[in-house]
């Protein structure tokens, strides 16, 4: 179990690894679905079957189908990369301190729990279907904000 | 395959993996589509770590999940259009040329 786990990771971390490194596109494209997958086999193996679902038809299906769109759209081309140290130092520090972090509380694991699809959705109904009106609102503000300005500024340049 | 007697600790490596790799690739492109890959990657790392609290915690983490996928695509689909449209009209790709906002 603990193999399987392992190679997992691997795969997540080069996929991520690739999908910022490589130039491109395309490739950079194929890693960031292939690492939406593996996500989604995390949940998948962490027993939520329909939050790998979700994962897979929103990330792996939808934003890795949104960003092909944007590549052709946009076309491929070569980025100028920046100095990377900083950048580095800076990831390597997060990492560490998030590590710490995460040996504190991972350590003191209790054992799993069986939740089913009838406790999430009881769950939900119970707590957060009322969030979910406001979360809406919000998202069409999102939408129609950034559509506002940018066709105010496209009207304004033309 | 379900992991259901492993440490949560190996989780919780993963998603802290993730959260460095795309704190890397943030701070080390000039691409706004290369930005957005590594926030999404970010986004997916804390996702993952709040899959591996639910497993201890209850159905919560989940929903919060579910939540913070749905609002994460919407990002996507916002920051993808503004990339587009500054493409297509503006020739800009990278966020240095991108000083319109200025004052």
């Amino acid at each position: 179990m603990l193999l399987y786990f392992l190679i997992l990771f691997a795969v997540v971390v080069a996929t991520a690894i690739a999908a910022i490194e490589l130039t491109n596109l395309i490739w950079v494209l194929v890693a960031f679905a292939t690492l939406l997958t593996e996500i989604a086999l995390f949940y998948f193996s962490l027993g939520f079957p329909l939050l790998g679902a979700f994962q897979l038809a929103v990330y792996a299906g939808g934003v890795a189908i949104l960003v092909l769109f944007a590549i052709l759209t946009i076309g491929e081309r070569e980025e100028e990369r920046r100095e990377s140290k900083l950048a580095a130092g800076v990831a390597l520090a997060v990492f560490i301190t998030a590590l710490i972090a995460s040996l504190w509380m991972g350590l003191t694991t209790k054992p799993y729990l069986d939740i089913s699809l009838e406790e999430i959705g009881k769950v939900f109904i119970e707590k957060y279907a009322l969030l979910v009106i406001p979360l809406g609102f919000t998202a069409i503000g999102i939408i129609y904000g950034a559509y506002y300005l940018l066709s105010k500024k496209l009207e304004k340049e033309e | 395959m379900k992991f259901t007697h492993e440490p949560m600790f190996w989780f919780l490596l993963v998603a802290v993996s993730l959260l460095g790799i795309g704190i890397y690739g943030l701070l080390s492109r000039k691409s706004i589509l290369k930005m957005i890959i590594s926030i999404e990657i970010i986004v997916n790392g804390a996702n993952v770590g709040l899959a591996a609290f639910a497993t201890q915690h209850g159905a919560d983490g989940i929903i919060l999940t579910f939540f913070a996928i749905a609002l994460a695509a919407l990002e996507v689909a916002v920051g993808l259009s503004l990339l587009i449209i500054l493409a297509r009209k503006y020739g800009i790709t990278f966020p240095e040329k991108l000083n319109n906002l200025r004052w």
